[in-house]
């Protein structure tokens, strides 16, 4: 009786406590209440599969889910789907979808409207690219869906989970929808309620959302997703003293972007808490192969070596940066560190020896940057300056970002063109590079080699085999110096004292945040 | 009168087509490209390409151009390139928001920058007139963007007042939608009341010392009637006019107010349009913009026949 008793006691005591652990983050954390989150750009349009900008996804990724995503660590992590498994040919792709879950507008999803999203996906996406090689779609139960590919692809499932137009899963009637023209309707804890162009978008929470318990908190953007505040009230607010000022006087809880000089302000305050959002932007110049004096190897390698990147970034960014050479961030599972001899070189003497070996004659050296995005601005500035130090010829031309981005295609406009990479970077190497292989060649001018190695690094079998053939690649990028790196960008967040659970991420993540009083 | 308003609005047909074949051929020729922009910064040409097709930006300009006519002689602007709704929507959204903003800047122009000219021109060289003219200065000198800013600071952080930005509609909280009107009108009116107190003053100066006035001032009239009655009315002529103007600019020159307060105006839907290229949203916005231009000129005219007797326009 005792011993029986005993059992029953731990018994419930072991049920209480898994209960306590399940419902730990709702239960510590206040339910209620309007967050009013901050963020600069307006997003061009909801539909995930029709952009690649980040203010989109910063909405859209609360709204609408996938089959796999990305965790913390940038690692593949389980959402829409209970488990999958890769056929021995590696041919085919079985999913077994989560029960139970449901669309904003009440209807259970199932593998026909998983079918619909994915087909719509291959036909209008802007990467349908990724899903080219699927010779069919099936949807054998209505809990199951079934992926057969006509060729191997050793990176499919990476592909599929990254989040740069995500393959996010909506009902299957809008599966003949043209890009932009969707129902805002999703799988996410978060339901869409009205966009105000230029001012506001809001979202509720989804009542019908059931939280993943196979997690226990956030993980990247997957994880446990309890929903604590009623609404999200998402301002467009483009002026950064604004955004600002609108924190100071508690108006915004959530700002994902304040200028760096603020931040130092703000530190200190009570009221407030600061964030830096690591690994935020790549920051970097494409270079003309075709146009001279950077069609010469020599030209471009004094310039490579010319640069003081501390110098460049600590302007651009207000001091808010890493240095350090990888193409991917640091943490990510394909970091490394090959061509590192030719960044951050900062030896003008030899570069300017270079300079003349190469039987340089003072050619223009054209500059392309924007007034849109004023870290570029400010890039192009200091490199300038330093190239000019070397004795180059250097021009500046400004445009707003449409006008510079319609310049850049042109081959005779420019030698280089500033940019940055953001999310690229952070879900691997085969997205974020492929703008210096063929067909794409930001650089005009082919490289058989680094192309050769880039399907050898698509078609490894393992993340280690292609790891390794990543470090030849990267090392091949420094070598002929097709793309210029400067560093990584931090970026600063901010959020009132009362925001619990808030952890910055690449997108803004509503769920298991909540306002405290 | 009937037949001249008449006369009037059917002139503005051609002007109004006008203005929309420049402003469409004036972005044609502005490099950029919408499907670059909606597509993001990641995407590759391809990737663009796509979108352009979809979007039908990959039609020659003279057949978008013609469908778009077509479209607007059945009172369809088309459909916006980037805000998911028609160019007729996006702009219905935007008018009141504008309208109210200009309309409540406009008031504090007319309200204050009459009154302080008058009292100027009243006392000429006093120190009401030295520090009229001196507010004048400041208002007509302080750039509005960082006048913006200072008042969001002072009443939307320190003593915290205001609100520091966005816009609430008059239906959803009339309460709500005057307090977020507050900062972004004066920061917009300050310029315009500069601008009208200096005009009033000096043509109040210039009509005081007309031979009627000092006429009436020797009948023994009271002063305050002399000003009120006489000489007001007849320095409205000239003041009426650039009240016109100033409503004009208020209406198409808030983009950096509406930009700074976050408030979904005219001014920031033609902005945002003509940095993303959203061309239909262009083209039907401007021809919005234009068409208040030509209707606020229509009814300062007819206000000159209202102030002055001597201006008619029925034909005799």
């Amino acid at each position: 009786m005792n011993r029986g008793f005993g059992r029953i006691a731990a018994a419930s005591a072991a049920a209480l406590g898994i209960l306590a652990l399940v419902a730990a983050p709702a239960a510590a954390q206040k339910r209620g209440g309007t967050l009013v989150f901050v963020q600069e750009a307006p997003p061009p349009t909801l539909d995930p599969y029709f952009s690649t900008s980040v203010s989109t996804r910063n909405v859209a990724m609360n709204i609408f889910e996938t089959l796999l995503t990305r965790d913390e660590n940038n690692g593949l992590i389980k959402e829409l789907a209970e488990d999958y498994q890769v056929g021995p040919d590696g041919l085919t792709y079985t999913f077994q979808l989560r029960k139970g879950v449901k669309f904003h507008n009440g209807k259970e999803m199932t593998s026909a409207d998983v079918k619909a999203s994915f087909e719509r996906y291959k036909r209008m996406a802007l990467p349908k690219v990724t899903l080219a090689p699927v010779a069919a779609f099936e949807a054998p139960d209505p809990h199951t869906f079934v992926i057969k590919l006509s060729k191997k692809v050793p990176v499919f499932l990476e592909e599929i989970s990254a989040f740069v137009s995500p393959i996010a899963i909506m009902p299957a009637e809008q599966g003949a929808r043209d890009g932009g023209k969707i129902d805002i309707v999703g799988t996410g804890p978060f339901e869409f309620v009205e966009w105000v162009a230029d001012s506001h978008l809001k979202l509720k929470r989804f009542e019908g959302y059931r939280p993943d318990t196979r997690y226990k908190g956030t993980d990247g953007f997957a994880g446990r997703k309890d929903v604590l505040v009623d609404m999200v009230d998402i301002r467009l607010v483009k002026e950064p003293g604004t955004r600002v000022a609108g924190l100071e006087s508690g108006q915004f809880h959530i700002v994902e972007d304040i200028p760096t000089e603020s931040a130092k302000r703000l530190e200190g305050r009570k009221d407030i808490v600061l964030y830096d959002l690591k690994n935020w932007w790549l920051h970097a110049a494409w270079v003309n192969h075709a146009r001279p004096p950077t069609d010469n190897l020599k030209v471009r390698r004094a310039m490579q070596i010319a640069l003081d990147m501390e110098a460049i970034m600590e302007i651009s960014s207000d001091g808010s940066y890493s240095l350090q050479p990888g193409l991917q961030y640091p943490g990510n599972p394909y970091y490394v560190t090959d061509g590192k001899d030719l960044y951050n070189v900062a030896d003008p003497d030899k570069a300017k020896a270079l300079l003349k070996e190469a039987g340089y004659k003072g050619e223009e050296f054209v500059i392309i940057t924007n007034s849109s995005y004023q870290s570029m601005y400010k890039a192009a500035q200091v490199v300038a300056e330093q190239l000019k130090a070397i004795g180059m010829k250097v021009r500046i031309d400004v445009f707003d970002w449409a006008t510079a981005m319609a310049r850049r295609k042109n081959k005779d406009a420019w030698n280089l063109w500033f940019t940055g990479q953001g999310t690229g970077p952070s879900v691997g190497p085969f997205t974020a590079l492929k703008d210096v292989v063929s067909p794409q060649l930001n650089q005009f001018v082919a490289d058989p080699t680094l192309d050769k190695l880039f399907q050898e690094m698509i078609s490894g079998e393992t993340q280690d085999a292609r790891k390794a053939t990543f470090g030849k690649f990267q090392a091949r990028v420094y070598d002929q110096v097709h793309f210029l790196k400067f560093g990584d960008f931090q970026r600063k967040q901010a959020t009132r004292a009362n925001v619990k659970g808030y952890k910055p991420y690449r997108i803004p993540r509503f769920w298991n945040v909540s306002l405290e009083d | 009168m009937g037949e001249f308003v008449l006369r009037r609005l059917l002139a503005a047909i051609p002007v109004l087509l006008i203005v929309t074949l420049i402003s469409a051929s004036i972005m044609q020729l502005v490099p950029g490209d919408p499907a670059a922009i909606i597509a993001g910064q990641g995407a590759t040409d391809a990737e663009v390409a796509q979108v352009r097709s979809q979007l039908g930006l990959d039609r020659p300009f003279v057949v978008r151009l013609g469908e778009w006519y077509v479209g607007l002689a059945q009172g369809d602007l088309g459909f916006s390139l980037t805000l998911n709704r028609t160019v007729g929507q996006a702009i219905l959204e935007r008018v009141p928001v504008t309208l109210a903003l200009s309309g409540v800047a406009l008031l504090l122009t007319v309200l204050i920058g009459v009154p302080a000219g008058v009292l100027a021109a009243l006392r000429p060289n006093s120190w009401v007139d030295q520090l009229v003219l001196t507010m004048a200065l400041i208002g007509v000198s302080v750039p509005n963007f960082w006048l913006s800013l200072m008042l969001i600071v002072l009443f939307g952080v320190i003593v915290d007042w205001l609100p520091t930005g966005g816009y609430v509609p008059f239906m959803e909280d009339p309460v709500e939608w005057a307090r977020s009107l507050v900062l972004p009108s004066i920061s917009l009116a300050l310029l315009q009341i500069g601008l009208l107190a200096r005009i009033t003053r000096a043509t109040m100066l210039e009509v005081l010392r007309n031979d009627y006035v000092r006429t009436a001032r020797a009948k023994g009239l009271p002063r305050t009637m002399v000003v009120g009655k006489h000489a007001l009315k007849n320095v409205m002529i000239p003041v009426v006019t650039v009240i016109g103007i100033s409503f004009g600019l208020l209406l198409s020159g808030s983009v950096v107010i509406e930009t700074v307060y976050s408030i979904p105006g005219m001014g920031r839907l033609l902005a945002t349009a003509i940095f993303s290229r959203d061309y239909p949203v262009i083209q039907g916005g401007l021809l919005v913009t234009a068409a208040t231009l030509v209707l606020l000129n229509l009814v300062v005219d007819l206000l000159y026949a209202v102030l002055d007797p001597r201006v008619t326009y029925d034909r005799r």
